[in-house]
């Protein structure tokens, strides 16, 4: 046999291996499949699919709001008329202080199964889990439709307002929390919340931005400020959208 | 001679089973990324600032009409038990019950937690009618969305605002303060009493 030969061997033995280890090795799950969340009164067992935009605090880091613009795909809720709920949502919050805002569309919790709502929450800074209030549209949402939802402060003075649009018009402002709210805040999330002892189902698409500047404008969830990451419960996923920055995903429950 | 030609024809087998495999499982991961079948949306066209000047003149735009008839008191009751329920407390004591407009009942619930903001809620369902009903109790709000890390909200006082014809729970209030619902009109007593 030639060196020639050998070497040739050589190659075809060593691909072949290489390719036979990566072929019939079995690709892991990257998720357990079972829903693990559930509703309890002793603590918030939830599940989330987000993207989480921590940022160190004022003044190095912080911001005036942010904006979602969301697409539900799908939803539905088995456990509806027991309580159980799932939202497609931004919440607007603070490392160092305990008080929110959020919005977005919420579907089950003694509605329907399948219908979808916009809807507004607040905790003030004082409430530490009290005084929470919450608004909910009898009208509803179509799948696949997208809706804008914007939290914002523009003029630091502590009242958080909540405006909702659909494909960028009919704007109007749904609400406006001006109670113990800071003036800035340094944390934002944005994605799917399960509440729910029954394994719901929901897909949907996110754009995200943050607003800060003078004048104030939309930034991208990655750029200046880069903290920006998933967070997945079992049974969730979420994905970043080929091609664009982490704020723009997809999630969906199962995976 | 032959056994050499068959080690390279198992090999040349192999290589190729394990590409292809290869190949499958990429292109199944592939097709599960890109199992979502809507576009990609957009951030807004118009600037923070815009929005918040255009938004205060803008109707909302899915508004439903009330029609059909008014709920009885006996079903407003079941509905405010089911939500009581859904909060971890199956026997809320002192439940009373007003009517009013909606906005009115929303604006009760902003000025029990303090929120004094103007514009508040303004075009939601303003001119709607709905029952305000409050109740007291041990109450922890596991089927609300709250941030991640953060607890359920918990309170001794529920106040619950559902739409007078359908029952949908528009407004939801948690705390430890009564809402002054006598402020709306007539109370009545559903249930339970200190």
């Amino acid at each position: 046999m030639t060196i020639c030969k050998r070497i040739a061997l050589c190659v075809l033995l060593s691909s072949a291996l290489t390719a036979m280890i990566i072929g019939f090795t079995p690709v892991a799950p990257a998720k357990a499949a079972t829903w693990k969340c559930y509703r309890s009164a002793e603590e918030n067992h939830h599940c989330y699919a987000l993207t989480e935009w921590d940022m160190v605090g004022c003044p190095k880091e912080c911001i005036q709001g942010g904006v979602a613009n969301i697409v539900t795909e799908s939803m539905d809720v088995p456990g509806w008329e027991s309580g159980d709920f799932v939202t497609n949502e931004l919440w607007v919050s603070s490392h160092t202080w305990p008080g929110w805002v959020e919005s977005g569309q919420i579907a089950g919790d003694g509605m329907s199964c399948c219908e979808i709502h916009r809807f507004e929450a607040a905790e003030p800074n004082y409430g530490k889990g009290k005084d929470f209030t919450m608004y909910i549209q009898p009208g509803t949402v179509k799948l696949k439709e997208a809706h804008d939802y914007v939290i914002q402060d523009l003029e630091y003075n502590g009242i958080w307002r909540v405006y909702w649009g659909q494909e960028n018009t009919d704007w109007y402002e749904a609400g406006a929390y001006n109670h113990e709210y800071s003036s800035s805040n340094d944390e934002l999330e944005a994605g799917l919340e399960g509440g729910a002892n029954t394994q719901p189902y929901n897909s949907g698409v996110q754009a995200l931005a943050g607003v800060w500047g003078e004048p104030p404008s939309w930034h991208p969830w990655e750029g200046a400020y880069s903290k920006a990451k998933f967070s997945e419960s079992p049974a969730t996923c979420i994905e970043q959208w080929p091609g664009s920055w982490i704020g723009n995903a997809f999630y969906h429950t199962p995976c | 001679m032959f056994q050499k030609r068959y080690l390279r024809g198992l090999l040349l087998i192999g290589a190729v089973a394990g590409i292809v495999m290869t190949s499958l499982q990429i292109a199944g991961a592939s097709a599960t990324s890109s199992s979502n079948t809507s576009p990609l949306p957009t951030i807004p066209s118009q600037s923070p600032s815009e929005i918040q000047a255009v938004a205060k003149e803008m109707p909302p735009n899915n508004e439903v009409p009330q029609s059909g008839p008014e709920l009885s008191l006996s079903q407003v009751q079941q509905i405010a038990l089911k939500y009581a329920k859904f909060a971890n407390e199956p026997n809320p004591d002192d439940m009373k019950v007003a009517q009013g407009l909606f906005v009115n009942e929303w604006n009760l619930v902003q000025k029990t937690v303090g929120n004094t903001s103007s514009g508040v809620s303004n075009e939601l369902g303003a001119a709607n009618s709905a029952f305000f009903v409050v109740m007291h109790g041990s109450f922890t709000l596991s089927d609300v969305p709250v941030p991640p890390g953060r607890k359920s909200p918990t309170g001794t006082v529920m106040g619950l605002i559902l739409d007078a014809h359908t029952g949908f729970p528009e407004g939801r209030y948690l705390g430890t303060t009564t809402p002054n619902i006598e402020s709306l009109g007539s109370v009545v007593q559903l249930g339970g009493s200190h």
